[in-house]
């Protein structure tokens, strides 16, 4: 099949879309002296501050102008430097582009796509029916982070895996782009933008100022309001009773309880207190290995974060979904939220 | 173990390295890698060394004279920088299948162990607490047993047939090596997994352990109506490996195995007897609820306890870890004086750990058994000893000081 001008215009990350721009010999400061085209990159970046974005469904600009003002926009996002920013763009770019592959009936345009980002993919004819296969490299990048985590039908462990290839259908091919074009948005984001024009420089702290204004409101649900020690969920009470008894721990548990406890910011010296049981206790080593967790051997203060509530699960650890509100939650450490505002709403 | 044994074994280990005749197959990549050591003295872990290339390692082996030898499943940039500093290249995929809990026939007899508070002490599995104090700590000694390598076996065989079918790895890319102790490794090299990262990973760890695998109806209907959870089993995929796994512990269940998993009373009982129309209907057929007083929360009781065995069997720490150290191949291990091995994928049925990872094959020691089970090296068995002084080929007296049950006679 071949990509059309319109397809680059919607997906404006393909190759064909960089040979376009490369084709014209435009760099950023005759891009952004174009004024549909920078009205369209502003509007890109503003409207991913959005709640609730809205997408251009047919689309209104001319295909030169969607693609040249999704490399502004790139660039604008990751000279902004906020990673809470390129979340977000990167975000509403792949919902866009999802809003397109859900209409799009021509099946072999997904696989183009597919292709386009390197994806071992085939379609087959297998009795009679049309089949798509994707390699499970592929399907577990896209699958295990992001939003798909959290739905047991994403998980390997319940898909037809055959030869090395997963089975999937055209539906679902789009969703997994979808996660694919936001994971490289996110990453092409994050490099780090060299000589940027005055014009584009101004553009970028104006967009800055305007995003630090709505931040707090984005970032409500991401408040840290931290637990009371009754609020903790079951594995952590099970393990901090286990410590305080001087049980055997393996490395998994131990893991899990410090970093959570560092994380609702208990002090290192009463992390380490907690371990006083143990009859291999050791102080010095003790503390050595709370202070690494805590982040304070590299000087960035962030503890490591603690194991999400599936990877206790791969590790057995999980007391299990002995409550409902475990049954919500990714990370141990969102339990007491969740917790509360389930206690609010009854 | 004494310092003087301590002594004897370090001495017999940097021999067996000088023997130009003992061949080592160094890992891929050599300079990428990141080398460990443990060393017998100072019973320390070195770490963060790399080599330019084969001869630098076998020098730092001379140097330091490790009991143990380590290198990363990690790739990196920089090996020898601090963690965050290394520059992760990517990683091989390493599987790490220990007997230690698979349950086995031997039910573990020949482990001991000694509660650390009041010294109270017992063979066989160690208990959660002792019987006389209550006390939580232990000191345990393992044994490297046939019965439980040749079950660490069985799990590896599976293992290599889900690697090999499911995931579609070629032959050339699984590579499989006795442990050196109680167990198996099981190393995939290849392009297409090698960048993947610890969350990736985790999924085909579940994958192979049958954890999160949807087993109820109730959660793939769409419409969300109430409705009690009903026990389902596919015919594909992971599915289907479990339902081969329930089929064979129905098949060879007993009381006590039944109980393990949590099925006691009128279930148990209805499994034992009509153990045939359990396996032909139930099994078979998919007709889950069909013999009476055997319900769903049965099979879903079942098939918690299997899965988690496999998690248990597969060390899910060792496969998610991307900066992981393992033992390297052709090296001797600290707590048994074998080799850690690779033998080729058809040979995995046949192979005999306690006659090909033997490395020491000359001369003997005189030693001081504490305690041993019988035991077999090559086509010679030894024991069972109590408390006795016996003249042993090296391999076997350096099996028994390393796993704690001897020590060298001072002459």
């Amino acid at each position: 099949m071949s990509i059309n001008a319109v397809d680059i215009a919607k997906y404006p990350f393909l190759p064909q879309a960089r040979q376009l721009i490369s084709g014209l010999g435009f760099d950023f400061e005759t891009i952004v002296d174009i004024p549909r085209v920078r009205e369209r990159a502003l509007q890109r970046i503003l409207s991913s501050f959005e709640f609730k974005a809205h997408f251009s469904k047919p689309l209104t600009y001319d295909p030169q102008t969607e693609v040249l003002s999704y490399a502004l926009a790139l660039a604008y996002a990751s000279g902004i430097k906020d990673p809470k920013m390129i979340e977000r763009f990167a975000l509403y770019e792949a919902d866009q582009i999802n809003e397109y592959l859900k209409t799009e009936t021509r099946e072999d345009a997904i696989l183009e796509i597919a292709r386009a980002f390197n994806w071992a993919i085939r379609a087959e004819k297998d009795r009679g029916q049309n089949t798509i296969s994707v390699h499970f490299t592929k399907f577990i990048e896209n699958t295990s982070r992001g939003r798909l985590v959290h739905e047991s039908k994403w998980r390997l462990v319940n898909r037809v895996l055959l030869g090395g290839w997963v089975r999937v259908n055209p539906y679902e091919v789009s969703r997994l782009l979808q996660e694919e074009v936001r994971i490289r948005i996110e990453e092409s984001a994050k490099l780090e933008l060299k000589n940027i024009p005055e014009k584009m420089q101004s553009d970028i702290d104006e967009l800055r100022t305007e995003f630090l204004k709505r931040k707090p409101t984005l970032e409500e649900f991401d408040n840290i309001v931290r637990a009371q020690e009754s609020e903790y969920p079951p594995c952590i009470t099970g393990f901090l009773k286990r410590a305080a008894t001087g049980q055997h721990m393996s490395h998994v548990e131990r893991f899990t309880l410090v970093t959570y406890l560092l994380r609702q910011g208990v002090s290192v010296d009463s992390v380490v207190n907690l371990f006083s049981g143990m009859s291999d206790f050791n102080a010095e080593k003790t503390r050595y290995q709370v202070e690494n967790l805590a982040g304070k051997r590299y000087g960035d203060d962030k503890p490591y974060m603690t194991y999400n509530c599936a990877s206790l699960q791969t590790h057995g650890v999980c007391s299990g979904p002995v409550d409902q509100v475990c049954r919500t939650i990714r990370n141990p450490l969102t339990y007491h939220l969740r917790k509360q505002s389930t206690q609010r709403t009854y | 173990m004494d310092a003087f044994s301590r002594d004897f074994v370090r001495r017999k280990f940097s021999e067996f390295y000088s023997d130009p005749t003992h061949a080592i197959h160094p890992p891929e990549a050599i300079n990428e890698r990141e080398f460990a050591f443990f060393l017998f003295k100072e019973r320390i872990m070195v770490r963060h060394k790399s080599v330019a290339n084969f001869n630098g390692l076998k020098r730092l082996i001379q140097e330091l004279e490790p009991s143990d030898i380590y290198y990363s499943c990690a790739y990196y940039e920089n090996p020898e920088a601090d963690m965050h500093k290394k520059g992760w290249l990517g990683a091989d995929l390493v599987f790490d299948i220990d007997a230690d809990h698979i349950p086995t026939s031997c039910d573990k007899i020949h482990d001991e162990w000694t509660c650390g508070h009041c010294r109270f002490n017992g063979k066989g599995p160690t208990p959660e607490k002792c019987p006389a104090c209550g006390g939580q700590k232990f000191e345990t000694k393992s044994w490297p047993c046939e019965c439980c390598i040749n079950s660490a076996r069985e799990e590896t065989v599976k293992l290599i047939d889900l690697l090999d079918k499911d995931f579609g790895f070629l032959e050339n890319e699984i590579h499989v090596f006795f442990s050196g102790h109680r167990g198996y490794h099981v190393h995939v090299e290849t392009e297409a997994i090698r960048l993947l990262d610890s969350i990736a990973r985790k999924e085909i760890v579940d994958y192979v352990t049958g954890s999160g695998l949807n087993l109820s109806k109730k959660d793939r209907q769409s419409s969300g109506v109430e409705s009690s959870s009903i026990f389902n089993l596919h015919e594909f995929g992971r599915y289907r490996r479990l339902k081969l796994d329930m089929r064979k512990f129905i098949e060879t269940a007993t009381r006590n195995n039944l109980a393990d998993a949590g099925i006691k009373g009128r279930s148990s009982a209805a499994i034992l007897e009509y153990k045939q129309q359990v396996l032909e209907r139930c099994i078979e057929k998919g007709m889950w609820d069909s013999v009476r007083d055997i319900k769903n929360e049965t099979w879903f009781k079942i098939a918690a306890y299997l899965t988690n065995l496999r998690i248990a069997v597969i060390d899910t720490v060792v496969t998610t870890d991307i900066h992981r150290l393992i033992r390297m191949n052709d090296t001797l291990h600290g707590k048994s004086g074998l080799l850690k091995v690779e033998f080729p994928l058809n040979h995995l049925v046949q192979f005999d750990p306690f006659r090909e990872a033997v490395a020491f094959k000359e001369g003997t020691a005189k030693v001081i058994v504490s305690s041993a089970p019988q035991f077999r090296l090559g086509e010679s068995t030894f024991g069972p000893y109590t408390k006795q002084e016996v003249e042993l080929p090296t391999a076997a007296a350096i099996l028994l000081i390393c796993k704690g049950r001897a020590e060298v006679v001072k002459s």
